[in-house]
Order: structure tokens, then C-alpha cells, then sequence
């Protein structure tokens, strides 16, 4: 997927005054957030399992390497394939000869991430392969040609109105008469169309939440049960997986599991979750003939050990960016990737061209609510100042900017300056902050700064008397 | 043959690890050898007394209907009659494990059984657990010749058998059950399947079932 975070400012004034996407960012707050809550409060053991699942990502990242040979050879002796790539181009490359040496017309997908970074869907296209996205979110903001929105809801940008909408205009067979004004009517629609795609490609791409060293098995997750039908239907299966996504054994995985779901989306476990060990076995009525794994790096191997080491540890909950004020106020396409809110802004520099990503750190009021609730404890936040001093010590922040920062230095350091004029732009603020726009809300200063009500404090009779 | 994206993803990885004083081969060993379960929440490990009806609320909570019958004899009875409410032929795709067979299916002349893979119009399909966990409420289908998955899959209402001595309390102990006979399809269901995606509003029944119906039977 072609990057726009370059045009993050672009980004942030067009979804600013896009009334319809300001009205559904408005309610994000009574789904996902509250969920979470609810499904923490159900379990008293969930701050004592987040600790255990960062630790189980700490403890991978250590030994990435041992584990990764392990998941390898026990793939191999399962009787599947696996792939390493370096970069987007070499898993597009892997992933469309498989296609073409089986002869595939079609490609169904189950939602990844991974496939976006790598843009696999208008890959496969320009050589006459169909792609086609099953998940429900997914397969909305395909027709619409639209990038995700949201990690794990891509279409929670959407109304229902949109929606119907985008199938009346990509469903042209679809009876006039029909009503689809309930969310039921559309998901019926779609379960209908994608039935046949289903049962007629021949290679199914999916994601992977984990793959498990001790055993070789893929764990991919999904409410929906298009991600163990792509899995389970086409003659081919194809996982696509980052490098840094592998867990030691089954027990971890599971522990890994108790935290995902209720971090994401408050349910106490997703409705599917599959581990998927090898092709189909003599004697099996159903599965792939053909089971391969494509490790992607892209960037990753070399964040670890670096500034940015801890981010490997994320599982892609989601939660850090259900609980963001920016992205509630901005959507997920303003970030311009793959992906959005914190994790987005603290990952896209890493993987993206150097400097082309660059406000994405910068558009976050550092507030912490995205750390108090990562289940593998990121120190979202402080990564996210990491990337700040990098750009200002490789001078890529704007003149305007360091100039600032330079006078204020100067400033700072001259008590007898910096107070009168601190005060003086105090005042300035109050009086100008009725002329910001609507969505900065700034509370206005009232009274005087700290410093001048000690002094006044300090000169009043027995102010150091607290009887 | 040498794959060189392999060597140097494995390189660059291998250097931060030094750099950083990591890489344990002993703790990798141990920990791909002995898999212990790492915290088990208490809800993961009721007494044997409130096993069933732990596993029997959580179910529901996720969005199952749960029956609990005595005998296997209960099971064709039981089945036409929700079928017919939720206005669904008699026509069960099912799974061919000797239990499935000892079922008195010409008790109930309305049903009709087939074994074999499942097919994109089943809108039924039955299949053995191999283990209900009480945590949460979850069935685990493991697929075998004898337990094709798209049968869990691929029908409108998908029906489980559940034995009640296969009750366990957490996921974990489901990892000493299987040992080292990894299915190649081991998928833990809880609830029917859905989707969120429009406007937030929870619907059942997205691309697999819009119902899972769980028999529990006492006597197995
Ligand atoms: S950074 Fe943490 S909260 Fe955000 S998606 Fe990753 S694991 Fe979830």
C-alpha cells in the first residue's frame, strides 16, 4: 500500500471537517473502550496476565533467532513450506509464483495487515489474479478502494448508509427493490457474494497471530469464521507473518490469548481461534494440499536491539488506538498507512523511507492512556519522544520550529526575563484562544502563572502558617 | 540450496542479540521441551462440582444454546425439534466417529444424516469435541478423517456433541490432551460466529454459523 504520511497535515484538515466521519468517531468511545473494560473487570488475574504476556514477547525478542530456526524446521517436518522474505517485494514475488504455478484465477484473503504493508491485492491484480477480502470490514473498503481504517474494524469509518451505498454501486445485479437498510440486510448480502468466491479460489491468503516455535503451528484468530475458511477451503494455503510474531510454545500462546481478545474488542476470547498445524493428512476429507509460510521481515530485524526494540513486542490489539483522543478526533487514514493511532505512529517511522512519517510522533499529546492499556506494557509514549529527539538531533524538524525552541532555551535560562514575559503571553492566550478553531480545545490560562502567585503568597503576612 | 534472505534476516537478527547480550539457547530449550502452564485465572479452574455449570453459563454468555441429555438416545429428538423451530430442513451433514454412529438416528424419521465433507449449502453440521473448556465456554474441534473442519464451519447451525467427561477447566489442559497428536485444524470455538463491522452493532452469523447448539452429554 502506497504511503501518504507525508501528507499528515493534508490528512488531519480533510477528516477535521468531514462531518459524517466526525459523527461515527464520536461514538467510538461507547464500543471497544468500554468492552475492555467490562471484560477487565470480569477477570481479576488481567493486570497479573499482561505482565506475563510482555514478559513472553520480551523473552522471544531476546532469542528471535532460536525460535525462528525451531518454528522452521518444525514446519518443514509438518510437511509445509517455508519462506523467508526480506522485503515487500520478495513475499509479493513468493506469493504471486505460488499463485501461478497452481494455475489461480482467484485469491481469497482473510484480513492481514502484513498484506497491506506489502500491497499484495493490487500486485496480484496487474497480473490477472483476483483478490478478494472476506472479512466483512475488509471487504467493504475493497469495493470502495479504500485503505483500512482500523487494525481490527476497517471499516469503522463507515456508516451503514456508505455501506449499502458501496454494494447498490459494485453489486449491479442487486434487485432495486431490495431494502438494505438494516446492517443484517448487508451482511447477508456479502455472506451471500462471497459463499461462491469461497468455494471457488484455489489459494486462500491469511494473516497469523502467532506462529508457536514448539510445535510449528499457525494461531490465527477471527470472529466471523472467514479466516478458517480461507484456511480450510482453497487448495493452497498461504500464511503471511511477520518475523517478530513467533511464541515459544502452546502454553504461551494461550497466555498470549487471554489478554488479546478482551484487549481488542472486551470479548473474554474470539469466537475462533485456530491453530493450524501442516496441510491436509491422508485420509482427510478436507484442507489445503499445500500449506506455506511467508516470514516477512521488512524492517523489523533492524529494530531490534534498537531505540525501538520494545514495539516488536506488540500483538495488534488495537487498544492502544481504541483509547487514543487523536484518533478519535482524526480516523485512521489521516495517518496515511497501514497502520494508525499510537502503535501506527510509533511503527510507521520505523519501517517507512526515513522522514516521510515524520509527524506521525509528533501528533500525540503524550497523554499515556495508550500505555496504561497495551497488554504487553509498550512504553508507547516514551518511544513516541524517542522518534521526536531523533528528528530534532538529525535537524529534521522545521526552522520554525527550532528557532522556537531556540529562543525559549535562551529565554529559560533568564529568570528575569522568562517571568515577565511567560506572564505577559499567558494573558495573550487568554484573549486569543476564542479565535481557535472549534476542535483545539485548549483550556484557557486563568490567573497567573505559578511563580507569580507563590511570590504574592510569599509576601502575605504568615503565609507559611497552614494551621 | 542457500537461501540468502533467510542468512541475512537470521544475521542481522543474530548481532542486535549479541549486542544486547541475549540469545540463551538452555532457557530456549527448556521452555520448547516442558510446556507448563504459565498463570491460570481462578474462573479457569472451577471444582469438578461447578465444572459443568460453569461451562454451561460462559457458553451462553458467548451466544450458545446449551441442552444437556442423558444418553446418546436423547440426541435425534432433541435436534429435529430445534431444527424445525428455527425452520431448517432435517438434513445433518455429520462428521463418521463411532460415537456418531451409536446415535439412533431412524428414531427420528424427519432427519436425515450424511457423512462427509461439508458443502457450501449443508445448512447443518454435527461434529464430536474433543473438549469443552469451562473458562470460557469453548468447544474444541480437532480435525481428523473422522472430523472434517468445514463441518464447523460451513452451515448455518452448527451442532456440537460434547461428552461431559470431556469437561476441563482451562485451554491449557486441552495441550496435555492432545500430546503430541497436533491436529492439523485444532479450532477452539466460543459462540456463534459474528461480526461488528457495520457500525459497531453485533450480528451472529457472519461467514460460518449463525447458531452453535451444544449437547452435553451426562452418561459419556
Ligand atoms: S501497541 Fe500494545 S495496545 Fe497497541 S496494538 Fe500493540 S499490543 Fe495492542
Amino acid at each position: 500500500m502506497q504511503s501518504k504520511t507525508h501528507q499528515f497535515n493534508a490528512n488531519v484538515s480533510k477528516a477535521l471537517s468531514d462531518k459524517p466521519l466526525q459523527e461515527i468517531l464520536g461514538n467510538l468511545s461507547q464500543g471497544f473502550p468500554k468492552k475492555r473494560a467490562q471484560a477487565k473487570a470480569r477477570l481479576p488475574e488481567f493486570d497479573q496476565l499482561r505482565q506475563k504476556a510482555a514478559e513472553i514477547r520480551a523473552h522471544v525478542l531476546d532469542n528471535l533467532d532460536l525460535y525462528l530456526e525451531r518454528f522452521e524446521t518444525r514446519v518443514i517436518e509438518n510437511g509445509g513450506t517455508v519462506h523467508w522474505c526480506g522485503d515487500a517485494s520478495d513475499a509479493r514475488t513468493v506469493i504471486s509464483d505460488i499463485c501461478h504455478r497452481v494455475g489461480a484465477r482467484s485469491v481469497i484473503k482473510s484480513k492481514s495487515m502484513i498484506s497491506e504493508e506489502i500491497g499484495i491485492n493490487d500486485y496480484l491484480e496487474e497480473q490477472g489474479i483476483e483478490a478478494i477480502e472476506t472479512d466483512l470490514g475488509e471487504y467493504i473498503i475493497q469495493l470502495r478502494k479504500e485503505p483500512p481504517s482500523h487494525i481490527i474494524a476497517p471499516a469503522i469509518h463507515l456508516s451503514m448508509a456508505q455501506v449499502a451505498e458501496t454494494f447498490r454501486e459494485n453489486h449491479p445485479d442487486l434487485d432495486k427493490q431490495r431494502t438494505l437498510e438494516t446492517p443484517r440486510a448487508l451482511l447477508d448480502e456479502a455472506r451471500t457474494r462471497l459463499r461462491d468466491k469461497f468455494l471457488g479460489a484455489a489459494v486462500g491468503l491469511s494473516g497469523a497471530n502467532m506462529l508457536v516455535a514448539e510445535s510449528g503451528s499457525v494461531v490465527i484468530v477471527s470472529n466471523e469464521g472467514n479466516a478458517d475458511m480461507t484456511c480450510g477451503l482453497p487448495r493452497v494455503h498461504i500464511v503471511l507473518c511477520s518475523i517478530e510474531k513467533v511464541v515459544p510454545n502452546l502454553a504461551d500462546a494461550w497466555s498470549l490469548l487471554r489478554v488479546l481478545a478482551r484487549s481488542a474488542t472486551g470479548q473474554d476470547q474470539t469466537v475462533y481461534t485456530t491453530f493450524i498445524t501442516g496441510p491436509k493428512r491422508p485420509e482427510d476429507l478436507d484442507g489445503p494440499d499445500e500449506f506455506h509460510v511467508v516470514l516477512l521481515d521488512n524492517g523489523r530485524s533492524k529494530m531490534l536491539g534498537g531505540e525501538f526494540h520494545d514495539m516488536l513486542r506488540c500483538i495488534r490489539c488495537g487498544a492502544c488506538i481504541n483509547h487514543c483522543p487523536i484518533y478519535s478526533t482524526i480516523g485512521g487514514h489521516a495517518y496515511g498507512w497501514v497502520y494508525p493511532g499510537p502503535m501506527g505512529a510509533v511503527l510507521s517511522p520505523g519501517l517507512l523511507d526515513t522522514g516521510t512519517a515524520d509527524d506521525l510522533p509528533n501528533a500525540s499529546t503524550l497523554c499515556g492512556h495508550c500505555e496504561s492499556v497495551c497488554p504487553v506494557h509498550i512504553p508507547l509514549p516514551d518511544l513516541l519522544r524517542r522518534w521526536r529527539t531523533r528528528q530534532f538531533s538529525d535537524k529534521r524538524t522545521s526552522l520554525v520550529q527550532r528557532f522556537g525552541l531556540a529562543v525559549w532555551t535562551w529565554l529559560a535560562i533568564r529568570p528575569r526575563l522568562y517571568h515577565p514575559l511567560s506572564s505577559m503571553a499567558l494573558k495573550l492566550l487568554g484573549i486569543i484562544k476564542p479565535r481557535l478553531r472549534p476542535f483545539a480545545d485548549l483550556p484557557a490560562p486563568h490567573g497567573d502563572s505559578f511563580m507569580s502567585q507563590w511570590a504574592k503568597q510569599q509576601s502575605r503576612p504568615n503565609s507559611g502558617d497552614r494551621s | 540450496m542457500i537461501n540468502p534472505n533467510r542468512e541475512q534476516i537470521l544475521k542481522v537478527i543474530r548481532r542486535a542479540t549479541k549486542a544486547r547480550g541475549q540469545g540463551n539457547p538452555d532457557a530456549v530449550r527448556k521452555r520448547l521441551t516442558a510446556t507448563r502452564a504459565n498463570i491460570v485465572p481462578h474462573r479457569g479452574r472451577p471444582d469438578n462440582k461447578i465444572m459443568k455449570e460453569t461451562f454451561i453459563d460462559e457458553a451462553q454468555a458467548a451466544g450458545a444454546q446449551v441442552s444437556c441429555l442423558s444418553a446418546l438416545g436423547g440426541v435425534p429428538v432433541t435436534l429435529a425439534g430445534y431444527l424445525q423451530q428455527h425452520g431448517q430442513n432435517g438434513l445433518v451433514r455429520i462428521g463418521s466417529d463411532p460415537l456418531l454412529s451409536a446415535i439412533p438416528w431412524q428414531a427420528e424419521s424427519f432427519l436425515t444424516v450424511q457423512s462427509g465433507p461439508a458443502t457450501g449449502t449443508d445448512q447443518t453440521g454435527l461434529n464430536l469435541a474433543l473438549a469443552g473448556i469451562a473458562e470460557t465456554g469453548t468447544v474444541l474441534m480437532a480435525s481428523s478423517p473422522q472430523s472434517p473442519a468445514m463441518v464447523n464451519l460451513l452451515p448455518l447451525s452448527h451442532i456440537v456433541l460434547l461428552p461431559a467427561s470431556r469437561l476441563v477447566g482451562n485451554y491449557e489442559q486441552t495441550i496435555e490432551l492432545i500430546g503430541d497428536n497436533m491436529p492439523r485444524m485444532a479450532t477452539y470455538i466460543t459462540g456463534p460466529s459474528r461480526t461488528a463491522d457495520i457500525e459497531q452493532k453485533l450480528l451472529m452469523g457472519a461467514h460460518g454459523p449463525q447458531r452453535l447448539f451444544i449437547l452435553l452429554i451426562d452418561s459419556l
